[in-house]
């Protein structure tokens, strides 16, 4: 009997194995599609051999563990990768902004109305005592100085609206998946503890998906210690900083120099409008300078006024300059200034060229900005595909394989089945054998 | 490699984007007829457009005031003209008073010289659009005047240039043309060392037929026959400024023929290639589509479920 029971248990075991197996292939299948999700693995060891006259016998085979199937080192890569997208494609976004709020197509935005200001003054040159072409001058002069201070403020506003906020609620959002990373750490070691140290494979897919989600909004490097525990680390301009430290949790501040993810992208989005901003304060100043002297130097009075250092911002037209100087001395002035459109200036921040080569190069380096953060958009995110796909291949669940699993498990489990069914009988069988008394 | 459910899924997707991108853009250069809608399509292109419309924009301006040159300097020849001819007929007066005989006839050729007078005077404030155009730059108002007592002529005017850009600048020397007779150069001139005034020598004349002057009378013939002369002169100039005005407008409408050309070569669409393209990338995309479609109902679960479709 003592053979017949223990081949009951070794049949009760594969019922209960199989079981447990199926139930890991179920969850496996309910989990097919998160990506954040590393398919687990029932591991099975054999029981210890029990001695008999004709030698060992196997006593059948249990799950010891249920692990999880996942890479470390390609899960770093592929976060290095999200990041590097997110930094791109959220640099192109705000670039794409920035390009139409400033857009210039020479018939259109600033050269339009500087093209029309330099043509008041041609025509003024034929009758320079003619009222209308006087009033005509004043006119354009007003519309320059109101089309280059709506450019300056709707970049303004990119600025201190769109971007500004978009960086608070980025370092809110970042913060609180770092709060939540600390704090898996402590639950993970924890779980871990009760069980004597299996794997908290739950808790721990939860954690990397909170990484991941990070990985988005900033650079994330981590590293695990034998407790189980990370230690997650971001970039700043002056090297790593760390965020995730055991269980506690150093939160990010605006005034952090992150140089990637989806807040690098948003900081240097502001430092690429900054140098637009300050480019278009420099053209501005010299066309104002310029123009002033000219008009000045006919006898005339200033035609433009600008603060120094805000130029763009703050640039107005008068509107009695053409009031006091002889016929003769306007005819000068209005061919001096119709022709500052080719002289080549030497401008503040050492380019030289004409007014329109100014406003030209300044659309150049925004659609070069742009065009450059697409590329790259494009670039890293097909890197981030590949590595999302070499990731889902180590821990990705793959439909076929749990199906064929499980009509493995079947097949085990209809054939252990027997096993009990038979013992049972021949047990029956064993009993019947003595008559009852 | 492990293939697995998610992984089929995001390069498909990835692929079905990048073609849709590409088919949206090629759409647009097709709708607009220009190759870039901003900068970021083209950045050096959208540079040069900017800089050849700058041109664009000036050549018609400096059209603008070759125009109204040419206009100034056909009213200034049209006046020298009819000047001139005044100027002769004065001087046939004065070679017919020579053999007057009688007051009355004297009395009938200085009439018409009084005549002769007031038509030069106009002529000297003739206007072209609001300006006087014999006023050097103080054009708003009539330079002329003459006292019939004295014969004192009185110029308002002043000796500046009327100049407007006739080309565009190289660096920053202009490039005008200055376009008026002034005042003076209308009127003074010499004769026999002296310097003299046309419309005050035309007085001259009528007072020396209504003085029965006859030694006065044959001087003027002289004297109007340099001052015949001098207009001419002045004639020839303007003739050729004119001249030169107008070959100054053919050279300028070459360059902006030129720069319309090469503005549309930088920015037009070439409609044969893009719509062959578009039509390459749509046939693309279709594929990947029906690739997409077959692929998703190939799986194992299918098969054994006995849903599993043949391809």
């Amino acid at each position: 009997m003592a053979g017949l029971s223990l081949t009951l248990n070794t049949a009760e075991q594969s019922l209960l194995n199989t079981q447990t197996e199926l139930q890991v292939s179920s969850n496996n299948i309910s989990n097919a599609s998160n990506t954040w999700y590393a398919r687990e693995v029932a591991d099975q060891t054999a029981n210890p051999d029990v001695e008999r006259t004709y030698g060992w016998l196997g006593t059948g085979a249990s799950v010891s563990q249920i692990t999880q199937v996942r890479n470390q080192y390609l899960e770093g890569q592929l976060m290095n990768a999200n990041s590097d997208y997110s930094l791109y494609s959220g640099l192109a976004s705000q670039l794409q902004s920035i390009q139409s709020a400033a857009s210039d197509s020479g018939t259109s935005g600033i050269s339009e109305a500087l093209g029309t200001f330099w043509n008041a003054w041609d025509t003024l040159s034929q009758d320079p005592s003619d009222v209308s072409s006087q009033s005509a001058v004043y006119q354009a002069a007003q519309n320059v100085a109101s089309t280059i201070q709506s450019t300056y403020s709707r970049l303004n506003e990119i600025g201190t609206n769109e971007i500004s906020g978009q960086i608070q609620d980025t370092v809110n959002q970042a913060n609180s998946l770092i709060d939540q990373i600390a704090q898996l750490n402590t639950s993970i070691v924890q779980a871990q503890a009760e069980t004597g140290g299996d794997e908290a494979n739950g808790l721990i897919d939860q954690r990397y998906k909170a990484m991941d989600s990070l990985s988005q909004l900033i650079p994330v490097s981590f590293s695990t210690a034998a407790n189980g525990m990370v230690t997650v680390t971001t970039n700043v301009t002056s090297g790593p900083a760390t965020i995730v430290s055991g269980g506690t949790a150093t939160p990010i501040t605006t005034s952090w120099t992150i140089t990637g993810g989806q807040l690098g992208g948003l900081l240097q989005a502001q430092t690429d409008l900054d140098g637009y901003m300050s480019q278009l304060n420099t053209f501005t100043s010299s066309l104002v300078s310029e123009v002033n002297y000219l008009s000045t130097t006919n006898g005339g009075k200033d035609v433009f006024s600008d603060t120094a250092g805000q130029e763009a911002s703050t640039i107005n037209a008068y509107t009695t300059f053409l009031k006091g100087p002889t016929s003769a001395q306007l005819s000068s002035a209005a061919v001096s200034i119709a022709n500052l459109q080719d002289v080549s200036l030497n401008f503040s921040d050492g380019t030289t060229g004409t007014l329109e080569n100014y406003l030209s190069k300044i659309q150049e380096d925004i659609g070069r900005d742009v065009q450059q953060a697409n590329t790259n958009a494009s670039d890293s995110q097909a890197l981030q595909t590949q590595l999302q796909s070499q990731q889902q291949s180590v821990s990705g669940v793959s439909i076929d394989e749990e199906m064929v699993h499980i009509i493995q498990y079947q097949q085990v489990y209809q054939a252990a089945a027997k096993v009990v069914e038979t013992t049972s009988s021949l047990m029956n069988t064993a009993i019947s054998m003595v008559p009852a008394a | 490699m492990r293939i697995t459910l998610t992984m089929e899924n995001s390069q498909t997707q990835l692929d079905l984007n990048n073609d849709q991108e590409q088919i949206s853009q090629l759409s647009q250069t097709i709708a607009s007829g220009v190759k870039f809608s901003s900068p970021s399509d083209d950045p050096y292109a959208w540079g040069q457009c900017m800089n050849v419309q700058q041109g664009v924009q000036e050549y018609k301006s400096i059209q603008s005031n070759l125009t109204f040159a040419t206009g100034w300097e056909q009213t200034t020849s049209s006046a020298l003209t009819q000047l001139s001819d005044l100027i002769s007929q004065a001087k046939q007066v004065a070679i017919s008073a020579t053999s007057a005989t009688g007051t009355a006839e004297s009395a009938a050729y200085a009439s018409e010289v009084n005549t002769i007078v007031q038509q030069v005077l106009n002529l000297a404030n003739t206007q072209y659009g609001d300006q006087y155009i014999f006023a050097g730059s103080v054009t708003s108002k009539s330079p002329f005047s003459i006292d019939s007592s004295t014969g004192v002529v009185t110029y308002d005017g002043d000796p500046n240039s009327i100049s407007v850009r006739t080309d565009i600048a190289d660096g920053s020397s202009y490039n005008t043309s200055s376009i008026n007779v002034t005042g003076s150069d209308l009127f003074t001139y010499t004769s026999g060392g002296n310097t003299l005034n046309v419309l005050n020598q035309i007085w001259q004349l009528q007072q020396a037929l209504e003085n029965g002057d006859s030694t006065a009378v044959t001087n003027s013939i002289t004297t109007l026959s340099d001052a015949f002369d001098h207009i001419n002169d002045e004639s020839a100039i303007v003739g050729a400024n004119l001249s030169e005005l107008n070959t100054q407008k053919s050279a300028i409408s070459v360059f902006q023929t030129n720069d319309q050309s090469i503005l549309s070569n930088l920015q037009d669409t070439n409609m044969a290639q893009a719509t062959t393209q578009l039509q390459q990338m749509q046939t693309a995309y279709q594929a990947a589509l029906d690739v997409t479609n077959i692929l998703d109902n190939v799986n194992l679960a299918s098969y054994l479920t006995g849903s599993g479709t043949t391809a």
